[in-house]
C-alpha cells in the first residue's frame, strides 16, 4: 500500500507521463492534473487582486489631489477648484522656469494656465495660510496611518497602535515639560524638538524594558507599553497640576491637537522624516508579511525579526513623533485607516502601506477642513474630530467584520 | 538599518549528494528553564531519506527539532547545518537550506491560501531561483492538495485545511532539508497519508525530511529511519524493524505494546495492549 | 469718550490671546477687552465679526477677515510666541492691517483684564500706545 502511494507521488512530482502505471494510480494522476489546473487557475484571480491594488491607489491618490485642491479653497475666502490650480500652476511655471534659467536654458514654459485667485488676498491666503496647513494635515495623515500599519503588522495584531508603545504619551510629557517651563531654548521649536525627544525615548524605554534573553514577546511589550504610558500621563497630569492657567491651557490644546499653527517651517521640519519613515515602512513589507505567521515562522523563512521589529518601531517613532510634534495628539487615524484599507486591498503591506499612507492623508485633510470650517471663524480640535469620527466607525468595522467573516479583517 | 536595506551577500546553497549528512548534532544537550530537556544527542540526518522522530511527550522531539531548525542553540554539543555550525548561517541563509513546518499554524492576519503558499518562496527573493515561484507554488499546491480553496482566506479553514496549507508553504520553500514536526496531527486518515507520501517523495528526489510523529505505524511505514526518544536522550536509532520492538517501546511509552507483523507487507503494525 | 482722532473710522482692533502656536483666542463679547477697546473708541474686531463666546480659538482666516489695523497682546503671550517677529511668521497675521504696519500693541497681563482703580490708567495708556505710537 504504502509503495504504491509512494511511487505514485513520485510520478506525479517529476510531471511526466508512464505507460506502465497502474490504473488506480493513473486515476490519481487524472486528479492530480485537475487539481493542478485549478491551483493554475490562480493567476486570474491574482491579476485581478492586482487590479484592485491599482485601482485602490490610484482612486486615493486621485481623491487625495481632489481633497486637497477642495480644502484649500474653502475657508473664510472661497477661492474657487480652478482658480487653486491656477494660482498652483503659475507657481509651478515660474519655479521651473527658475530652475532652467539656472541651468543656463532660458524658456517660457507654456503651464501658467488657470486665472488667479480674484481676490487681493487670495494669493497670500492660499500660500501663507491654507497650503502649510494643508500640507502638514497630508503629512501628518500618511505618517499615523502608515505608523499605524506598522504597529499592527509588526505586532500581528489590528489592534496595535501607536499609542500603544509609547510614542505620543512620551511626546505629550516633552511638549507639556516645556509649557511648564517655559523653555526655549530652540525658540519657537523647543516644543516640537522636545516631544519628538521624549516620544521616541518612551517608545526606546518600552523596547528596551520588554527585551528579555535577545527576544521580545509581543504581549510582553505591549503590556510595558501600558506601564510606561501610565506613568507618561502621571508626568503629564503633574505638569498640568503645577501650571499656571496659561501653560495649562496650552497642555489642553496641545493634547486635543490642532493644525492652527501650520507653517512651512514646519512642514519643511516633518517632511525628512515622513519620507524616508515610508520609503523604509515599503521596504519592510515583505518581511511584515511573512511576520503574520508568528516570530519563528518568519524566521525560518529568512527573517531577521528582532532586527524587523526595532527598525519599524523606530521608524513607527519617527513617524509620529515628527506628526504629533507639530499637530498635538491625533488619534485613531492610525487604528481606522489601515483598517479600512486592509478591508479593501487585503492584508498583504506592500499595499497596504502605501494605500495607509494616502488613506490617512485624505483622511486628515478632510477632518481638517471640517475643523476649520465647521463653525464660522472657529478652530475646532483635530483630535476631537478624528476620534469623534473614528470610535463609532471603528466599533462599526469590527461588528461588520466579525458578523462576516468571523474574525479581524 | 543600512544592512536591512542592503542586506549582505548571501551564500546560496549547494546540492549534498544522496545518502551524506545535510544536518547533524553531536553530543548536544539543551536545559530550558532548569530542566535538562536534552541529554547529549547525536545524529545524523541524510540526504535522500525520511528519518522520523517518535517517543513519548515530553521525550524531547520538539527541542531537538529546534536544535536542527537553529531555534535552539545547545549549552552543550554542537548543531550543524550543510557543513557549518547552525547559527554561522543568517536567517536568510538558513531558510535557502531547511524549511521548517511547526505544529501551531496562525496567521494574524486573513491572507489567503496562495499568498500564504507564496509566502515560502520568500527565501528565494532576489535570486535567479526567484524565477521557480510559479511553479513551485502550483506545484506545492497540488502535492498538498489545496489547490481547491487557493483563494479562501488562511482563517476560514478547518484545522486540517490549515495544516495543509502550512505544508504546501513548507514544500514551495524547496530546501534540501524538510523538517516537520507533527505534520500529522490534525489530519484524516487519507491526507495523513498523504503528507507521508510527500515526505517519501522528497526523499526520493535526493532531500532529507525529519518528522516527528506520534502514530508509531506512519513512522513504520514510511520512515527510512526512527530516532527514539526518551526521557531527553536517543533510545535507539536505526531501521524500523530494528528500532520498533515490542522491549524497547514497552519501555519507553512504561505501556505494554505489542508489534505484530503485517500479514501481506515488510512494515510492522504496532498496538497498545488493551 | 473723544479720545478717537475725528479723521475717518474707528480703528479696528484685535485683542488676541495667544500661547505657543496652538492657543490663538480672540476675544469678543463680554471678555473685558472689547469694553476697553469701545472705551477708546474703537471697533473690537472679535464682537465686529459676530463671535458670541468672550474667547474663541479662531482660525488664521478669521485674523484675516477681521481686519484689525491694531493687534492688542499680553506681554508674555507675544514673547511665547517669539515676540512681533514671532507674530509676524503667524499666518494669518502678516495679512492683517495690523500685521502689515507692525503696529502691535502689547500691555502687561497683570494690567490688562483686571478692572479696578487703575482701570482709567490703563485706558489712557492703551490710548495713548495705540493712537500716538
Amino acid at each position: 500500500m504504502s509503495t504504491e502511494i509512494s511511487t505514485t507521488a513520485q510520478h506525479a512530482d517529476q510531471g511526466t507521463g508512464d505507460a506502465a502505471q497502474t490504473g488506480s494510480s493513473r486515476a490519481r494522476r487524472d486528479r492530480k492534473t485537475d487539481i493542478e489546473a485549478r491551483a493554475g487557475g490562480s493567476t486570474a484571480p491574482v491579476r485581478a487582486r492586482r487590479a484592485r491594488a491599482t485601482l485602490l491607489i490610484g482612486g486615493l491618490a486621485a481623491a487625495l489631489v481632489l481633497v486637497t485642491v477642495v480644502s484649500a479653497g474653502r475657508g473664510q475666502l472661497e477661492i474657487s477648484p480652478g482658480e487653486v490650480t491656477g494660482s498652483v500652476m503659475h507657481r509651478l511655471d515660474s519655479g521651473l522656469e527658475w530652475l532652467l534659467t539656472r541651468v543656463g536654458i532660458t524658456v517660457d514654459l507654456p503651464l501658467d494656465i488657470g486665472s488667479l485667485p480674484s481676490h487681493a488676498q487670495g494669493e497670500n491666503t492660499l500660500w501663507l495660510v491654507r497650503f502649510p496647513r494643508v500640507v502638514l494635515a497630508i503629512l501628518v495623515g500618511a505618517a499615523l496611518a502608515t505608523a499605524g500599519a506598522l504597529m499592527q503588522g509588526i505586532f500581528g495584531n489590528p489592534l496595535a497602535e501607536p499609542a500603544l508603545i509609547g510614542v505620543s504619551p512620551g511626546a505629550a510629557v516633552g511638549a507639556s515639560l516645556v509649557f511648564v517651563t517655559g523653555a526655549s531654548f530652540l525658540g519657537e521649536w523647543t516644543a516640537p524638538a522636545a516631544a519628538f525627544t521624549t516620544g521616541l525615548f518612551a517608545t526606546l524605554l518600552v523596547y528596551a524594558l520588554s527585551r528579555s534573553g535577545g527576544r521580545t514577546e509581543v504581549v510582553t511589550l505591549m503590556l510595558t507599553g501600558v506601564a510606561v504610558t501610565a506613568v507618561a500621563f502621571a508626568l503629564v497630569a503633574f505638569n498640568t497640576f503645577v501650571a499656571n492657567p496659561e501653560a495649562r491651557e496650552q497642555i489642553v490644546f496641545w493634547q486635543l491637537g490642532s493644525l492652527n499653527g501650520a507653517r512651512w517651517p514646519a512642514v519643511n521640519a516633518v517632511l525628512p522624516f515622513v519620507c524616508v519613515g515610508l520609503v523604509v515602512a515599503v521596504v519592510l513589507a515583505r518581511s511584515l508579511d511573512l511576520l503574520s505567521l508568528g516570530d519563528k515562522a518568519a524566521r525560518h523563512l529568512g527573517v531577521n525579526v528582532e532586527r524587523l521589529r526595532i527598525v519599524a518601531i523606530v521608524v513607527v517613532a519617527m513617524l509620529v513623533g515628527s506628526g504629533v510634534a507639530f499637530a498635538g495628539v491625533i488619534g485613531f487615524v492610525g487604528l481606522v485607516v489601515p483598517h479600512l484599507m486592509r478591508m479593501v486591498a487585503g492584508p498583504g503591506h506592500r499595499v497596504l502601506l502605501p494605500a495607509s499612507a494616502l488613506g490617512g492623508a485624505v483622511l486628515l485633510v478632510g477632518a481638517d477642513l471640517v475643523a476649520r470650517t465647521a463653525i464660522q471663524y472657529a478652530d475646532l480640535p483635530l483630535g476631537m474630530l478624528t476620534a469623534l469620527v473614528g470610535g463609532p466607525f471603528f466599533f462599526w468595522l469590527l461588528r461588520r467584520t466579525r458578523s462576516r467573516a468571523g474574525g479581524w479583517a | 538599518m543600512s544592512r536591512l536595506l542592503a542586506p549582505r551577500r548571501r551564500r546560496m546553497p549547494s546540492r549534498i549528494g544522496p545518502g551524506e549528512a545535510v544536518a547533524a548534532v553531536r553530543g548536544a544537550g539543551v536545559v530550558l528553564g532548569g530542566a535538562q530537556i536534552l541529554h547529549d544527542v547525536s545524529l545524523d540526518v541524510r540526504t535522500s531519506e525520511v528519518l522520523a522522530l517518535v517517543g513519548p511527550n515530553g521525550a524531547g522531539k520538539s527541542t531537538l527539532l529546534s536544535v536542527l531548525t537553529g531555534d535552539i542553540r545547545p549549552e552543550k554539543g554542537t548543531a550543524e547545518l550543510c557543513g557549518r555550525a547552525t547559527h554561522e548561517w543568517s536567517a536568510a541563509e538558513s531558510a535557502m537550506r531547511r524549511a521548517v513546518l511547526l505544529q501551531q499554524v496562525n496567521l494574524s492576519f486573513p491572507f489567503t491560501v496562495v499568498e500564504v503558499v507564496a509566502m515560502g518562496r520568500a527565501p528565494w527573493a532576489g535570486t535567479e531561483r526567484e524565477n521557480d515561484d510559479e511553479a513551485a507554488i502550483a506545484e506545492a499546491m497540488a502535492v498538498a492538495d489545496v489547490g481547491a480553496f487557493a483563494e479562501r482566506r488562511f482563517n476560514t479553514l478547518s484545522g486540517g485545511e490549515r495544516a495543509r496549507v502550512a505544508l504546501a508553504r513548507v514544500l514551495a520553500q524547496r530546501t534540501q532539508l524538510v523538517l516537520l514536526d507533527e505534520p500529522t496531527a490534525a489530519l484524516d486518515l487519507h491526507h495523513q497519508e498523504m503528507v507521508l507520501a510527500v515526505a517519501r517523495q522528497r526523499a526520493a528526489a535526493g532531500d532529507a525530511v525529519v518528522v516527528v510523529l506520534h502514530d508509531l505505524n506512519l513512522a513504520a511505514g514510511y520512515a527510512d529511519r526512527v530516532a527514539v526518544l526518551s526521557r531527553g536522550a536517543l533510545a535507539s536509532v536505526g531501521s524500523a524493524s530494528e528500532v520498533l520492538t515490542s522491549e524497547l517501546l514497552s519501555d519507553v511509552y512504561t505501556h505494554d505494546v505489542e508489534v505484530l507483523k503485517h500479514p501481506r507487507g515488510a512494515a510492522p503494525i504496532i498496538l497498545p495492549r488493551r | 469718550m473723544g479720545m478717537a482722532p475725528d479723521d475717518g473710522d474707528p480703528l479696528r482692533i484685535a485683542f488676541l490671546y495667544m500661547r505657543g502656536g496652538m492657543v490663538q483666542l480672540l476675544a469678543g463679547p463680554g471678555s473685558g477687552a472689547d469694553a476697553m477697546i469701545q472705551a477708546i473708541g474703537a471697533v473690537d474686531v472679535g464682537t465686529d465679526l459676530g463671535l458670541d463666546r468672550s474667547f474663541t480659538q479662531v482660525t488664521s482666516e478669521a485674523l484675516i477677515e477681521a481686519a484689525p489695523d491694531v493687534i492688542i497682546m499680553m506681554s508674555e503671550g507675544l514673547s511665547s510666541i517669539g515676540g512681533a517677529d514671532g507674530l509676524e511668521k503667524i499666518p494669518g497675521v502678516a495679512q492683517t492691517p495690523a500685521g502689515e504696519n507692525q503696529r502691535v500693541v502689547d500691555m502687561d497681563d497683570t494690567q490688562l483684564l483686571s478692572f479696578g482703580p487703575r482701570t482709567g490708567q490703563t485706558i489712557a495708556a492703551l490710548a495713548e500706545a495705540v493712537y500716538a505710537p
